[in-house]
């Protein structure tokens, strides 16, 4: 019954959903990342697989968590493991396109400067040779200029809109840095930040803990922060990493967005790393050398003990199984799928946001990028609209303003409770979603289309777990992370935030865990 | 009063208040963007617009009581060909005013009172007309609806449709067009027989007509008042607008509005950029020029007959095409551009040095348009200059154009400091150049300061001799040296210097 379930689920889930090349008045393009072919093999019932193949260990996904978990276990020398991917190519939300114009991030598009904690960042990033001697590379970190946002009609530099503010809308925005000032520098007894990255290394005093309780917005108005603007800015905080609105976001995590990443002792404090194709640029760095240890095209349908052994079931894009016996599995994939996978119960408390997210090829850069203001930045970013905007791939790449490129556009689905979001998002077909791009952009760029040669269309119905109030601190989300022996659990939702130093720390937390039950402890990546 | 109105027509009028309701307001709309284009600060722009339209729409409301009391029918059609002819027009005329007058605004906000105006007579006028089939409250509410539909489809239409497709001339031809129609409208529902009407709406709706197939070269015209000089060649290239304009001897090159060049003092730029490096050097064999598609930095380092190879990086094939096969245009550079000793590639500079797959260059020209945005800003980066250095042989001299030491004072230091801190030794310099004024550049070396020698300079050159030479080297007190912070990628201070500097010399 629940193994239906889950193959139905599964049908329903937009990397599913089929890849249906379109063309339409000369704009080309489809919806994409989807394994079209798993969901059709998947109406027939499922052969039972032969004779496992016997690995030392299996690593279940080839996201973030589960490339990181496999370099830290080549680290120690482990290297009898195979890994098991679902997509034709590793990187999961750290994937890329290639067009002919530029690569560009499908999903994941920067990297901020590590906090000293991030121990695991900063050893990859000295490995790529991004962080030597205490400097980072200069060429790497997003040039100027990072941001603009459209408000009024105009672009102006940075995300909080300017124009049309009144002063107490300023007012509010000068009291609320100047608190999350004061929570940037707030230590408890034993030195701890209230907000880390990664999580795992914030304070667990009971006054900070508190905050979890408490929706974003609740904690703005308690602060008497009500400038529409001042929310909105918030917001689009809470809506960039985490896909939710202020309601849904809990007060720990809405200060953590923005106290959390405070340079790491690098100045100026709020550089990052982006590159054209985002952080797919870590995930190639990550995958490097695993050679035909991974296995793509294979989605993971059931995980069971037999005896001290585990053993993993995956089925291949003809529809075949075969199945592998490990002394050890990296569980590597999101949490709702336990129940599927694994014959957990449901897990109510891990809830995910759904995103949209398209790659806009253009021949050139629209005229328009130029009027109303100021040129291009990396992030722009349009006031008071559902999409968050859109990064440009050429930004790091060209030193002109016209020319091909290709853009992102993102579009999280937080005004809206996730089951109905995600109908929503899979109900529109690729014309209505281009309509949609198009209809959105084009009071900012009326000649977006012209140029427009390709849109492609990824729709991520589970892109982010959500921080609702109460998820950070509870029990339930710690107690998902514990091993049983022989499977370990890599995911940045077990982080309770998805970006790239929760998926690593996550993948090299497991791998750590395996490590030690074998009696080989190591160095511990996860400190200094 | 004409009384020949035949019945079941009121529903016609209605679409007509709706129509004209439309046309109103893209004619406002076009004001606006075509102002906060051309002038900057949409904000401003458009609520001026707003404003000026609105009250001459209040003035023509007043007004409209004495209008066409006798014959509110053909009072209305001449309306409609007024507003045809005027609103057609508006676009091209605000145009035209933008590139040949001084006087845009007055022309801008002078027009959109007359059209504002005429468009606020219209309704009451519509509504005395209609008063006959309807009960007063039922003649306010249906007419008010249908124009605030009316500026509701204008004001989708407009951003999603009609400025995309048909961009604002034709729009604004396109609606006199409708404009036309409704005339045409009334005077066939109230079969008016005035022949001096129909003689005007065909007039009108003539004009319109040729306005917009003549669009295209209305645009061009007006390009033209932009340039002191008569156009002889443009072209949209994927990365740039290039305009040559061509006064009796004096070509002139335009890239996006910017001057390149004059043919009539261009030999001292580049006579200062190529001679000033080339002349540190015993034997120049190898140069690489980063920019300068134009092929006269080329034209001159092709002098040097030990020069054996000259590899020339520059953005855009259109324009190196251009210079290497138009026939008057290979006459300036001296069809350098198809010598045998040299090289083209269109690459991005900034991308390319970053993965050079050439053995290193004796001298290096680095000869890119100013940096008056982050994208060109970033040649002119510290990460920049450091990548250039496995690019230059031991020995090797290196020259960059660094904008003006006197417009743009604290701009030129900048660079001259970033070149600096990218590890050179650098010797500041400059020149007059008359169309662009004091001129400076950089002169770099790796190993021993810079320094070039009057003996080494070709012998038949216009501006540098022994004597100009070590002049270029002097900077009196108005472009002294000012310290400067470090131009670096993630922080462009140099583009924010550029535009006050230079927003300094405009506002003066
Ligand atoms: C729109 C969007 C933008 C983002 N932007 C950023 C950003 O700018 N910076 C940042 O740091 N983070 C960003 N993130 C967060 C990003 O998700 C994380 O950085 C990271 O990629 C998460 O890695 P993971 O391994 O935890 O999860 P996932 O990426 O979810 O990895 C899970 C992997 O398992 C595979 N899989 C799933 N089911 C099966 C199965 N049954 N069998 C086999 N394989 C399976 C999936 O295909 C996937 O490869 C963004 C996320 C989204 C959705």
């Amino acid at each position: 019954m629940k193994r239906r379930l889950f193959l139905q689920g599964a049908l329903s889930l937009p990397w599913l959903a089929g890849c249906l090349s379109r063309s339409e008045g000369g704009l080309q393009g489809g919806i994409v990342g989807a394994n079209f072919w798993l969901g059709h093999r998947l109406r027939q019932p499922l052969p039972r697989a032969g004779t496992p193949r016997r690995v030392d260990v299996l690593i279940a996904g080839g996201g973030v968590a589960g490339l990181a978990a496999a370099w830290r276990l080549r680290q120690a020398g482990v290297e009898n493991f195979e890994l098991l991917e679902l997509e034709s190519e590793v990187g999961g939300n750290s994937r890329a396109a290639h067009y002919s114009e530029s690569a560009a991030p499908w999903a994941a598009h920067y990297l901020p400067v590590p906090t000293r904690e991030a121990t695991v960042v900063r050893r990859l990033l000295s490995e790529m040779g991004l962080l030597r001697g205490g400097r980072l590379e200069e060429a790497e970190l997003c040039h100027s200029n990072e941001e603009r946002v459209f408000v009024l009609g105009r672009w102006e530099e940075g995300i909080f809109p300017k124009a049309g503010a009144s002063s107490d809308d300023f007012r509010q925005l000068r009291e609320f840095e100047e608190h999350i000032r004061n929570w940037q520098k707030w230590r408890d007894a034993k030195g701890r930040k209230a907000f880390a990255i990664p999580v795992a290394w914030s304070s667990p005093e009971p006054e900070v803990r508190a905050l979890d309780q408490e929706n974003m917005a609740d904690y703005l108005t308690r602060h008497g922060w009500t400038s529409p603007r001042l929310r909105w800015y918030v917001e689009y905080g809470c809506r960039d990493d985490y896909g939710c609105s202020l309601q849904n976001t809990s007060a720990w995590a809405g200060l953590h967005y923005f106290a959390s990443r405070d340079g790491g002792g690098f100045e100026p404090k709020d550089m990052q790393f982006v590159w054209p194709e985002g952080n797919h640029r870590l995930v190639q760095h990550l995958a490097s050398g695993l050679g035909d240890r991974v296995r793509t095209g294979r989605l993971v349908t059931r995980i069971e003990a037999s005896g001290k052994r585990w053993v993993v079931e995956a089925c291949d894009r003809e529809g075949r199984m075969a199945s592998w016996s490990a002394a050890g599995v990296i569980f590597a994939l999101p949490t709702f799928l336990r129940p599927y996978l694994l014959k957990e119960p449901v897990r109510p408390a891990f809830s995910y946001a759904p995103w949209t997210v398209c790659n806009l090829v253009l021949e050139r850069l629209p005229e328009s990028v130029a009027a109303a203001g100021m040129a291009l930045s990396w992030d722009n970013v349009i006031y008071d609209s559902p999409g968050l905007g859109y990064v440009v791939a050429t930004h790091q790449t060209q030193s002109h303003l016209q020319g091909p490129s290709v853009w992102t556009y993102y579009r999280p689905w937080a005004e809206l409770e996730p089951a109905r979001a995600r109908q929503r998002m899979l109900a529109a077909d690729w014309s209505e979603v281009c309509q949609q791009v198009f209809a959105e952009l084009g009071p900012v760029h009326p000649d977006l289309r012209e140029v427009c040669r390709r849109l492609e269309v990824m729709q991520l119905g589970h892109a982010m777990v959500r921080p609702s109030p109460g998820f950070l601190w509870s029990s339930e989300r710690r107690e998902a992370a514990l091993p049983q022996p022989g499977l370990y659990y890599a995911h940045s939702d077990l982080s309770g935030l998805s970006i790239f130093e929760e998926a690593s720390y996550q993948g090299v937390r497991a791998a750590q865990e395996l490590l030690a039950e074998r009696g080989r402890k190591g160095e511990d990546f996860l400190r200094e | 009063m004409e009384n020949n109105e035949p019945p079941g027509s009121s529903g016609v009028l209605l679409i007509s208040v709706f129509l004209v309701a439309t046309c109103g307001l893209v004619y406002e709309l076009i004001a606006g963007a075509l102002a906060s284009y051309l002038l900057g600060d949409s904000v401003l722009q458009f609520s001026t617009i707003i404003g000026d339209y609105l009250f001459a729409m209040g003035v023509g409301s007043y007004l409209a009581q004495f209008v066409g009391r006798r014959q509110p029918a053909v009072a209305f059609a001449r309306l409609q060909n007024s507003i045809a002819f005027i609103g057609g027009f508006s676009a091209a005329a605000m145009h035209v005013a933008y590139s040949y007058s001084g006087g845009f605004r007055l022309v801008l906000y002078l027009l959109v009172f007359v059209v504002g105006l005429l468009v606020g007579v219209e309704i009451p006028l519509l509504m005395t007309i209609l008063k006959r089939n309807y009960s007063f409250r039922e003649l306010v509410s249906q007419v008010l609806a249908l124009d605030y539909l009316g500026a509701l489809l204008a004001s989708i239409l407009f951003p999603m449709l009609l400025i995309p497709y048909l961009g604002l001339i034709r729009t604004s031809f396109c609606c006199g067009l409708v404009n036309v129609a409704v005339a045409w409208i009334f005077m066939s529902v109230f079969r008016l027989r005035v022949p001096l009407l129909r003689l005007e709406t065909a007039v009108v709706g003539g004009l319109l007509l040729l306005g917009l197939a003549g669009s295209e070269r209305i645009t061009r015209w007006a390009e033209e008042g932009l340039y002191p000089d008569p156009i002889v060649l443009s072209r949209t290239t994927q990365y740039q607008r290039l305009v040559v304009t061509r006064k009796h001897q004096e070509v002139r090159l335009y890239l996006n509005g910017n001057l390149q060049f004059s043919s009539r003092d261009e030999y001292r730029y580049h006579e200062a950029l190529v001679h000033t490096p080339l002349s540190c050097l015993e034997k120049p064999r190898r140069v690489l020029i980063l920019g300068g598609g134009d092929g006269l930095a080329a034209r001159e380092v092709l002098r040097y007959p030990e020069v054996e190879q000259v590899l020339l990086v520059d953005l855009d094939p259109a324009m190196t095409s251009l210079f290497r096969d138009h026939q008057f245009l290979n006459r300036l550079n001296q069809h350098s551009l198809s010598d045998k000793r040299l090289r083209i590639l269109n690459a991005d500079a900034f991308v390319w040095v970053s993965e050079p797959r050439e053995a290193p260059f004796d001298a290096i020209l680095v000869d890119f348009p100013d940096p008056s945005n982050y994208a060109v800003g970033k040649l002119y980066t510290k990460t920049f200059y450091q990548r250039l250095h496995p690019l230059l042989a031991p020995g090797g001299a290196l020259s960059v154009q660094c904008t003006s030491p006197l417009f743009a004072r604290r701009s030129y230091w900048c660079i001259v400091e970033t070149i600096r801190a990218a590890g050179w030794q650098v010797s500041p310099y400059h020149l007059y150049v008359p169309s662009f004024g004091e001129w400076g550049f950089t002169l770099a070396t790796r190993e021993a300061p810079p320094h070039p020698e009057a003996r080494r300079l070709p012998r038949d050159l216009r501006y540098l001799d022994a004597a100009a030479l070590p002049d270029m080297f002097l900077f009196p007190a108005d472009m002294a040296a000012l310290p400067s912070p470090v131009n670096r990628l993630f922080d462009q201070v140099l583009v924010r210097y550029y535009e006050q500097d230079w927003r300094s010399i405009v506002d003066s």
